[in-house]
């Protein structure tokens, strides 16, 4: 069975349940089982993105904190749809509460810490996309990242999220809109 | 696919990628499962803190209406013989338990009966002395914790009104402090806690001759099943 954390990210497929030559020797094992450990391995990179492109500070500790909760509930979410559906959940949870903390905190989120991103790769992305995203409401920015980096299908997303379907076209469509806006306002400038 | 949606996706992964990889995150997720593991135990105690808070804060705030609490004030003003506080199974029976209080209203008892069925005639009417408990005279309190379908009447005291203190000293077992006004502990009992236990607080008050003047009666999470004249 193939390991899809997110549609577009790069987990690398392996086989559930079995340990394979391809498992990190050495590396502390949970006590969920090999399961466990071959998704922790595969998905934690692309949740901690998730997370950093909703916005989060701290995109490596809310990764963290959702294979936590998702290892309390293992015995119930064994199984890969679910499981991983959970992670995004979580993982979409947390980066709000977390964006809510910091709003109270300090008004205005701080960039995540880039000391490891690479300049060159930095320099490749659309600074201006990227600032506008981060004007849009926090649930159209959700609705975006879901759709267009975790290639999720309307009703995985309104799964995800918590709503209907209509209400993720409805939001997708007013994001795109809005986005428009804030980069024709930024090219006019 | 429009110009934007390139965009957007290109922007999306590029900041993606630009997130450096971490540097053994399991032994991270290792460190951070074993903390939690740890915590569990102070979670329980955190749990029976709560719990305590949540029955000693009722019995506080209802002294504090007054010196005497808006109730019956004369003998006359009897409360009813049988009062129904809550269901609660005992090895697989539903049963119900209500605040029994004898007909001159000097003495009470926490019974218990088989659902649906008639309460009377009531143990503590029946047998002599079976858990039962005089009201107290000279405006005094009888703090009761009643244990049904788990093990027999856990505590009782008699005196001003106490502040109750619950600690959590096992899984199983949780102890119930009363202490006096000045903070001496004037009781200390432990109760077993088992899964199918029923427990109730019941707090007394009866006037200088012991006539019951006042009653309340809570579960374990400090909610009020019943009260004389609300």
């Amino acid at each position: 069975m193939k390991i899809q954390c997110l549609n577009l990210s790069p987990c690398v497929g392996r086989q559930w349940g079995v340990k394979t030559a391809t498992d990190k020797a050495g590396e502390p094992r949970t006590a969920a089982g090999a399961g466990f450990d071959v998704l922790f391995d595969d998905c934690f990179e692309s949740m901690k993105r998730l997370a950093f492109l909703l916005g989060a500070d701290d995109p490596e500790n809310i990764a963290q904190e959702a294979f936590v909760r998702l290892h309390a509930r293992w015995s119930s979410l064994a199984d890969v749809e679910k499981a991983t559906a959970y992670l995004r959940r979580t993982v979409v949870n947390l980066s709000r509460s977390r964006l809510r903390h910091l709003r109270v905190v300090r008004r205005a989120p701080r960039e995540p810490d880039r000391d490891a991103a690479s300049a060159e790769s930095l320099a490749l992305a659309n600074q201006a996309i990227w600032d506008a995203l981060a004007t849009l409401t926090r649930r159209q920015r959700q609705v975006l990242v879901l759709r267009y980096w975790a290639d999720l299908d309307q009703q995985a997303i309104a799964d995800t999220l918590g709503v209907a379907v209509g209400t993720v076209k409805a939001t997708t469509n007013q994001a795109m809109a809005a986005l428009r806006t804030a980069l024709a306002g930024e090219e006019n400038r | 696919m429009n110009d934007l949606e390139d965009r957007l996706r290109s922007t999306l992964g590029d900041r993606a990628e630009s997130l450096a990889p971490s540097t053994n995150p399991r032994a991270d997720l290792a460190i951070r499962l074993a903390r939690r593991e740890r915590r569990r135990p102070l979670l329980a105690v955190a749990a029976a803190v709560v719990v305590i808070a949540a029955i000693a804060v009722p019995v506080v705030l209802t002294h504090r209406t007054g010196p005497n609490p808006p109730v019956a004030t004369t003998p006359a003003s009897v409360p009813p013989a049988w009062v129904e506080l809550a269901p609660f199974t005992e090895n697989g029976v539903s049963m119900t338990a209500g605040l029994a209080i004898d007909r001159d209203g000097r003495s009470w008892c926490i019974e218990k009966v088989a659902a649906g069925s008639q309460p009377v005639p009531v143990n503590c009417y029946g047998v002599p002395d079976w858990g039962r408990e005089n009201v107290p005279e000279d405006n005094r309190y009888v703090v009761s914790v009643s244990v049904l379908g788990g093990d027999e009447p856990a505590l009782d005291y008699v005196g001003p009104l106490p502040k109750l203190r619950l600690f959590m000293t096992s899984p199983e077992v949780k102890r119930l402090t009363v202490e006096g006004r000045r903070g001496v502990p004037v009781t200390v009992n432990e109760v077993a806690r088992t899964a199918r236990a029923a427990y109730f607080l019941v707090v007394v008050k009866g006037d200088q001759r012991g006539n019951l003047l006042w009653y309340t009666a809570m579960d374990a999470r400090g909610k009020r099943l019943a009260a004389a004249h609300e």
